[in-house]
């Protein structure tokens, strides 16, 4: 056990890695080979593309601005409770996304808990491009979570103390010292978040439906798709490929040299 | 133990100090074990399911579902050496796994298309008609828009739910909004504007009306299954507006044992198994007791 053969450790390590990298290769060659990629595209293509870009925009504003408060108070306020209010709100970074959907359909849906509440109010969210948003907000925003509350945590105290005797206080601290030395860590969750967002499925079909044009997202489409054209879910397919390695190069790059987050 | 005066027998001690270190020493073997008993659950579990006997696969249309639950259990009693595997689904979603090559023995769908579809390829062989149905208009049971008739579903406001294209329940309903909107005068481009959500088959446009989610929706009249009665009611379509769905069953090119998938036929013709069907909502094929209305069958419908 001591010594594995190199020979061994290079073809294990290979199969690994030839496992991981073969499928997206498949797709490429065959998406990039064929006709597919010249020929005109389906109509539902265009409009599931400008859905997700807007939807996921909108989430990562979302995100930001209730996220960012979160993550401060998590990582820097002391409570009873705070590690486990903080492992909860990662809860939907491991639920299976049939699930989220079922709970954010039986919390949020029509004849859901809310669902009264929200009718006097004659706010609708059932099947409209809300649904989209609420689902990629709430299977998205532990990402941004997680890596706010690590790079809020490791700003370091005697800078802001620093900040401190040089007058700084409250918003302006934030603002100046403690943000700006978060930035990449932020930067990096967004971005993952984003991605997280942009990739969201089974609880968007769940809750949300599928309509093309109205609450058909990029993945929704590629598996529609399938049962009609499997050209379009080639063609959907290799944009959200191209999107995936565009996330991965800037997460890359986000990453602070010194955090031990995985990026 | 002896530090607050309190004398201990020395044989007491020794019996202790051997039960704590014998403790230990299971403790630690213990945990030097409990790696390679979890990592070898991996591989026993999936190992003892392939070496039990090769199941009879049936890829069966979500319609299907609950009919060929009770027949999967009947065929298991006469052959209790068969394990019999369902796959539910859309019947185009269950088409498009076998032509991307998954491993099947019988098929099962809701409409002649996906059979002529896998035909066409050599994929299946020896069609029959084991069985028909009819459409239903269906409303949440409170009713929450009021729809009284057919001719409502082009009110502007109403939240129609369909499924998607090319899954049958689909086509069939497509066909109902054309003979509706010739006899109502009303547009098919009205009703499809009020379609809220298209769902991947059709137990999933059930989903979305029992569950008020929508206000209205198409799905087959053996859905309507009498533990959903009371979430559900049933909007009457006239006989002349409603179509019959057609039911057909293969066995797959790829079968492992074509013999038990064509026994597995056999009982869904047998009387036996057209009455199981009848008791779960559809039209039996065999008798042709039926009037047929449909597009024409291109397939031969058994003696």
């Amino acid at each position: 056990m001591r010594r594995i053969p190199a020979a061994l450790l290079v073809l294990v390590a290979t199969a690994g890695a030839g496992f991981l990298l073969l499928p997206v290769l498949v797709l490429l060659v065959m998406g990039l080979g064929s006709p597919v990629v010249g020929s005109p595209a389906d109509p539902a293509l265009p409009q599931a593309l400008a859905l997700s870009l807007v939807t996921t925009c909108i989430s990562m504003l979302l995100v930001l601005a209730f996220g960012t408060p979160l993550a401060w108070v998590l990582a820097r306020w002391r409570f009873l409770l705070r590690r486990l209010v903080s492992i909860l709100l990662q809860l939907p970074l491991v639920l299976p996304p049939a699930v989220a959907g079922l709970a954010l359909l039986l919390a949020l849906g029509r004849r859901g808990f809310l669902g009264n509440v929200l009718a006097s109010l004659n706010v609708e969210i059932a099947f409209t491009a809300s649904a989209v948003v609420l689902t990629q907000v709430f299977v998205a925003a532990p990402f941004y979570l997680r890596a706010a509350q690590a790079a809020f945590a490791n700003v370091p105290a005697d800078v802001e103390a620093a900040a401190r005797v040089d007058g700084a206080t409250g918003l302006a601290l934030f603002l100046n010292v403690s943000l700006p030395l978060s930035l990449r860590g932020l930067g990096a969750g967004l971005t993952l978040a984003w991605a997280r967002a942009l990739g969201e499925f089974g609880a968007t079909i769940l809750f949300a439906g599928n309509l093309q044009g109205r609450t058909q997202t990029m993945p929704l489409l590629v598996y529609n798709a399938l049962e009609r054209n499997l050209d379009t879910a080639i063609q959907t397919g290799l944009i959200l490929v191209f999107l995936a390695l565009l996330v991965l190069l800037l997460a890359n790059r986000l990453r602070a040299p010194d955090s031990s987050g995985y990026v | 133990m002896t530090r607050h005066g309190l004398r201990v027998n020395p044989r007491l001690q020794l019996t202790l100090q051997s039960v704590c270190s014998q403790t230990g020493r299971a403790l630690r073997l213990a945990r030097r074990l409990v790696m390679p008993v979890f990592l070898s659950l991996f591989i026993v579990l999936p190992a003892s399911l392939t070496l039990a006997q090769a199941p009879l696969l049936v890829y069966a249309a979500a319609s299907l579902s609950d009919a060929f639950l009770a027949l999967e259990a009947e065929f298991e009693r006469q052959h209790p050496e068969i394990d019999v595997v369902l796959n539910l689904g859309s019947s185009s979603t269950l088409a498009n796994q076998i032509l991307l090559g998954a491993r099947a023995d019988v098929i099962a769908s809701a409409d002649e298309a996906q059979i002529v579809r896998l035909q066409d390829r050599g994929l299946v062989s020896d069609p029959q008609i084991f069985a028909r149905n009819r459409l239903a208009l269906v409303v949440p049971s409170d009713n929450p828009v009021g729809l009284r008739t057919p001719a409502d579903l082009a009110r502007p406001g109403l939240r129609l739910v369909l499924a998607s294209p090319g899954v049958p329940v689909r086509g069939y309903s497509d066909q109902v909004l054309e003979r509706l909107a010739r006899q109502q005068k009303i547009e098919v481009e009205d009703v499809l504007a009020n379609v809220v959500s298209e769902e991947s088959n059709v137990r999933q446009v059930l989903f979305r009306i029992a569950y008020g989610s929508a206000d209205a929706g198409f799905v087959y009249r053996s859905d309507v299954t009498p533990e959903l009665s009371d979430r559900v009611v049933i909007i009457p379509l006239a006989n002349e507006v409603n179509v019959f769905a057609t039911y057909p069953v293969a066995v797959s090119a790829n079968s492992g044992d074509e013999q038990l998938a064509r026994a597995f036929i056999a009982f869904l013709l047998s009387p036996a198994g057209q009455r199981s069907l009848r008791d779960h909502g559809f039209i039996p094929a065999i008798p042709e007791t039926q009037t047929w209305y449909g597009p024409s069958c291109r397939m031969a419908t058994p003696a």
